[in-house]
């Protein structure tokens, strides 16, 4: 160390490594309120509160103090402590800048200047450079992964991507708020996030904020139990890019709705950029209120849809070159032609061939890659009969397909029917009067009836939630099997 | 580890290591005490790290070894036995096994290792003050003792030593008691006389004065105390008592005692005390104001309230005045309800200037005849208008 560190600096680094071996508990309680007094001739003197923690210091966390000191300092070989009173020490004064969210992680923050990042044994946080930016205090919490370069352009999201690009170019000037919605696996994680870092990459100085609104309610939720519900506040009001992923999370939630409203207002007049995605359109995100509501749709909202066949190749294509794997175009297809739905599933297929024939030292056929993937595929929803289903209930309920079709409002019997009915229509997606044709000729609303109740007794009922799932599994699993 | 000790003597120790144990639940170990055998005595200790107890036993014990278990559950056990029974303990690994006649308990300890160590003095205790009456004085002082941590300095008892004098002050601003402590020449060690010399003073914090007042029992002779390194060491008949005191400086409150006083009345403590309690009924609790006139040539003192809202009430005392003319002072009524309580004599002075300046109340009547005691002194202040 060429440079000559203050007292401060030295106890800082210290506390920062301590902190990292002790429970949070211990910390706060052995090391609150402790400084360092003096520094002469190889002799530390620490200043503590009380004399148990002199004592505490001087017996058990001695060996530890003084291995972290002479990991600064060399000619440092002893510690004593000394029992001064709390109002002297200089660390009591909360440090101005720590926002609210670093408050909620971490009481005893006054160990380092960045509480993000901690400070690695070794690179003790006040030996970097600091760089007086506010851009310090704010972890963005983005993955450099994602790129706009890496992300496969496709009928199915171009329109997301080009949104998400021309916002990324020009931040609360193009669409404000960019809405994005789409499916699982579909890609809204790695936009938000390659915009994110484009910013990043293009302009440093903007405070950036990645979060997903589950991480959103909790710190929130801390922060009111910590009473510092003003710094949350403050701290998002300085973002200039607020990117909330899954935004659906939200509903139901009324107070953190509340909240994220005021701050969405707040950064909506400054012209800052928002972007927000969700599973699905704002209109259908149930109990969101409608305050929010129109907000989101006041802005662009885009959809990302299900990739097509075309796509799906190009994505594994892309990844194929990426990871420079030989595996034919044949194989790609199989793949691409099998699992339909979600690209993070597909990515899973490809990762799974990958390892198979990396741990076999195999090159992957199509033979080799059906079979890796013939678990997989069949966990699919296809060819399920309407007879699996009935027999699935039947096993379950212990009732008779008769039973089920005939005419009677017995107890017994109308749950298990209308479980079926409810299964037709979700798991068959057949129309309503098929499916009250099927059971003996009933009107469609009965049948319409039952996969409502269920729908919405689903919701509310534990039970039956198992029962479903119980039968569901049993469905796939015989037929697979 | 096997004990053997009376119901009583570990019942005495428990109830002041339950009150010295701590509450948060950040560190559990604080809700403990440690047990062990010390050189052949039994030794329990607990602590909230604001305060720490160590309570030595009278016990049998066989073998060595240490163990921290829940204060609360060992203590509902003991104070539940029947008085004068034998417990017996014994410590197998982290159990605790506890046997009186027919009854039993088992309870998990914790590692001894994770309990905080209490500070211990290096030499010897410098002082040792009268219990009994230091047991007074502390009465007499702790109610008037801030609880604003705004102004730490204020949340302890000031102790100011000159010469064979100690100068117990507590104050919240409002008002102040001072007890004066005179140390018995005999009991002056050379340490305490160089001690002295120095004119140092002390601020110890409330809780620990609070149960040295609570240990304190009538059998009770001697209290020693101990200064080191901003820590007072305290013990009184085995349990021994270790705080921080409080780093700050006390007010000069010394200079705002007046010398001389214009108006004396001497009046009945109980009556006064009377008036006092009639008079807030018509005041509220926090801005409660009473009225208390001193007519010298009726030789009367009028105490009053009133409440827009409710009504109003008079008292009329009569008492031995010294005065001019009419002085009329409005106060709140608690300060001075706390000062006649803790004035325990039959007659008490009210001492004042005028009605914008401290008043002192006093046992006793002015003359001082039959050698009633001047070393307490309570302080108020008016309610300015």
């Amino acid at each position: 160390m060429e440079k000559v560190m203050t007292n401060e600096e030295l106890w800082k680094g210290v506390l920062g490594q301590v902190e990292l071996s002790i429970s949070k508990a211990n910390f706060v309680t052995w090391f609150r309120n402790t400084s360092i007094l003096s520094n002469e001739n190889g002799l530390v003197t620490i200043s503590v509160p009380n004399g148990f923690a002199k004592e505490w210091l001087e017996n058990k966390y001695n060996l530890e103090i003084l291995r972290s000191l002479r990991g600064f300092d060399e000619r440092i070989n002893g510690i004593k402590c000394f029992i001064s009173g709390p109002q002297q020490q200089p660390m009591m004064t909360p440090m101005k800048s720590i926002d609210a969210v670093q408050r909620t992680q971490s009481i005893s923050d006054h160990t380092s200047e960045n509480p993000n990042s901690p400070p690695q044994a070794g690179h003790p946080s006040h030996s970097v450079p600091q760089r007086q930016t506010t851009a310090l205090y704010h972890e963005s919490n983005l993955n450099p992964r994602y790129t706009f370069d890496d992300f496969v352009v496709a009928e199915n999201n171009e329109l997301a991507r080009a949104a998400c690009f021309s916002v990324s170019q020009n931040l609360g000037g193009a669409y404000n708020p960019l809405f994005i919605y789409g499916g699982v696996g579909l890609g809204k994680t790695h936009l938000l996030q390659s915009l994110g870092n484009e910013v990043k990459a293009n302009h440093p100085e903007k405070i950036i904020k990645y979060i997903t609104s589950e991480r959103f309610t909790s710190e929130l939720v801390e922060s009111i139990r910590n009473q510092k519900i003003d710094k949350f506040k403050e701290y998002y009001q300085q973002i200039d890019l607020l990117i909330i992923d899954d935004v659906q999370f939200l509903s139901g939630r009324e107070k953190t709705q509340n909240e994220f409203f005021h701050i969405f207002n707040a950064l909506y007049q400054i012209n800052k950029q928002i972007v927000i995605s969700s599973d699905r359109p704002p209109k259908s995100i149930p109990t969101l209120e409608d305050r929010l509501r129109s907000r989101f749709e006041g802005g662009m909202i885009v959809d990302i849809s299900q990739p097509n066949l075309e796509t799906r190749m190009a994505i594994l294509k892309k990844k194929v070159v990426e990871k420079s794997i030989p595996l034919d175009d044949d194989s790609i297809r199989f793949i691409a032609e099998n699992i339909t739905q979600n690209i993070r599933e597909l990515e899973g297929a490809l990762n799974r061939v990958i390892a198979y024939s990396e741990f076999y030292k195999v090159q992957p056929s199509t033979s080799i890659v059906e079979k890796i993937l013939s678990q997989l595929i069949v966990q699919g929803k296809k060819n399920i009969q309407t007879k699996d289903i009935i027999d699935a209930i039947t096993k379950h309920y212990d009732v008779t397909e008769e039973d089920l079709i005939k005419k009677g409002r017995k107890k017994g019997i109308s749950h298990p029917r209308q479980v079926a009915m409810h299964l037709f229509r979700s798991e068959l997606n057949m129309s309503f009067s098929s499916i009250g044709e099927f059971f003996g000729g009933r009107d469609h609303t009965t049948a319409l009836h039952a996969f409502e109740k269920i729908g919405k007794d689903i919701e509310k009922n534990l039970r039956l939630k198992g029962e479903l799932s119980a039968i569901k599994t049993e469905l796939y699993q015989s037929y697979g099997g | 580890m096997h004990i053997v000790c009376t119901q009583e003597n570990i019942a005495r120790a428990l109830s002041f290591l339950e009150r010295a144990s701590g509450k948060q639940s950040t560190l559990p170990i604080l809700s403990n005490f440690l047990l062990r055998n010390d050189n052949g005595n039994l030794k329990l200790s607990a602590t909230n790290l604001e305060i720490g107890v160590t309570a030595y036993v009278s016990a049998k014990i066989e073998g060595t070894s240490e163990i921290a278990v829940p204060v609360k559950i060992v203590s509902n056990f003991i104070h539940n036995l029947p008085a004068g029974d034998v417990v017996s303990m014994d410590i197998d690994g982290n159990t605790v096994s506890l046997e009186s006649g027919g009854y039993n308990m088992k309870i998990k300890g914790l590692d001894p290792k994770d309990f905080p160590i209490i500070p211990e003095k290096q030499g010897e205790y410098i002082l040792t003050l009268p219990a009994q009456e230091l047991k007074t004085a502390l009465q007499e002082l702790l109610p008037c003792v801030s609880v604003n941590e705004s102004r730490i300095e204020l949340t302890g008892v000031n102790f100011l030593f000159v010469d064979n004098e100690i100068h117990m002050a507590a104050t919240d601003s409002f008002r102040l008691a001072e007890y004066i402590l005179s140390v018995p020449k005999k009991d002056i060690s050379p340490e305490y006389a160089s001690f002295a010399e120095q004119n140092q003073s002390f601020i110890i914090p409330q809780l620990p004065l609070q149960e040295i007042a609570r240990v304190i029992s009538p059998e009770t002779e001697s209290v020693k105390v101990s200064f080191e390194e901003n820590q007072v060491f305290f013990e009184i008949d085995g349990i021994s008592i270790v705080s921080r005191v409080i780093n700050g400086k006390y007010p000069d409150y010394k200079q705002i005692l007046p010398k001389t006083y214009a108006y004396e009345a001497t009046v009945s403590r109980e009556e006064f005390l009377r008036a006092v309690r009639m008079a807030g009924v018509f005041t509220s609790q926090t801005n409660g104001e009473m009225s208390v006139a001193i007519i010298p040539s009726k030789g009367e003192m009028r105490i009053s309230s009133k409440s827009a809202d409710v009504g109003e009430n008079e008292t009329v005392l009569h008492c031995d005045v010294a005065g001019n003319d009419l002085l009329e002072i409005i106060f709140n009524p608690r300060y001075i309800l706390d000062g006649l309580n803790v004035l325990d004599s039959e007659k008490v002075t009210f001492f004042a200037n005028s009605n914008s300046t401290p008043v002192a109340l006093k046992g006793g009547s002015s003359d001082k005849s039959a050698g009633e005691k001047d070393n307490f002194l309570y302080i108020a202040m008016p309610v300015r208008k």
